[in-house]
């Protein structure tokens, strides 16, 4: 009991109650549309860049600018 | 702020900062061919704004923390917890969602991309967490100055 109410009025138990929270909040945010939180709910920022540079071809690829773009990784793999 | 004019203070905080802009530069791919890098993408405006704050609170929080110790008193908790934000800050600057098909890493860049859509919230758990560790390790005595 006396441990308890330690860990209650520690600063860190309001810390970490945040954390749930927002972690909760996003969650459901996330799944507003009753999906599951999937890689498809996210997307990747620099997919406009590459776009914009032209990385969306394997020629392209080969630019140094295009290291890393979506569309080269996986045609890498 | 006794701590301003401390070399316990600055000297952790300066080799920290180095460090830290040293290792986040790598991640980022600042070092070119010169190091194997990561495969990821150019940074964008934002990942770069994030990576400076980062590295200056952890750098700050680290000062403080020696700064601290040479005084005798350290609260363990916020250590830990800035240690727990500079762990996640550097998962959260590897970029899963551009990795969404494993190619060097396997295993653990397909874990990552379980994460990805979590990136957001990562990203400001490590900023509150990093906040409240300074808020923590600010020397009580030096306010009321």
């Amino acid at each position: 009991m006396v441990e308890m109410n330690k860990a209650l009025q520690s600063p860190w138990f309001s810390v970490v109650l945040a954390i749930a929270v927002m972690t909760i909040g996003y969650t459901v945010y996330l799944n507003k549309n009753g999906e599951l939180a999937s890689i498809n709910n996210y997307f990747c920022p620099v997919e406009d860049q590459c776009t914009k540079i032209g990385c969306t071809n394997s020629e392209a690829c080969s630019m140094s600018e295009c290291n890393g773009c979506p569309f080269c990784l996986n045609e890498a793999s | 702020m006794t701590f301003l004019h401390s070399k316990h203070f600055w000297s952790p905080l300066l080799l920290c900062a180095l460090s830290l802009s040293a290792f986040f530069a790598w991640e980022l791919g600042y070092f070119g061919d010169m190091l194997p890098r990561l495969s990821r993408p150019s940074p964008t405006q934002f990942e770069l704004l994030y990576t400076c704050v980062l590295v200056a609170l952890l750098s700050f929080d680290a000062g403080l923390v020696f700064f601290r110790l040479k005084q005798g008193t350290c609260p363990v908790g916020a250590k830990r917890a800035s240690t727990i934000a500079g762990s996640l800050g550097i998962v959260t600057l590897l970029c899963p969602a551009c990795l969404l098909i494993p190619i060097s890493l396997f295993g653990i860049s397909l874990s990552l991309t379980f994460l990805a859509p979590f990136l957001p919230l990562l990203r400001v758990i490590v900023m509150f967490l990093l906040i409240v560790s300074t808020i923590m390790l600010w020397p009580k005595n030096a306010s009321s100055k």
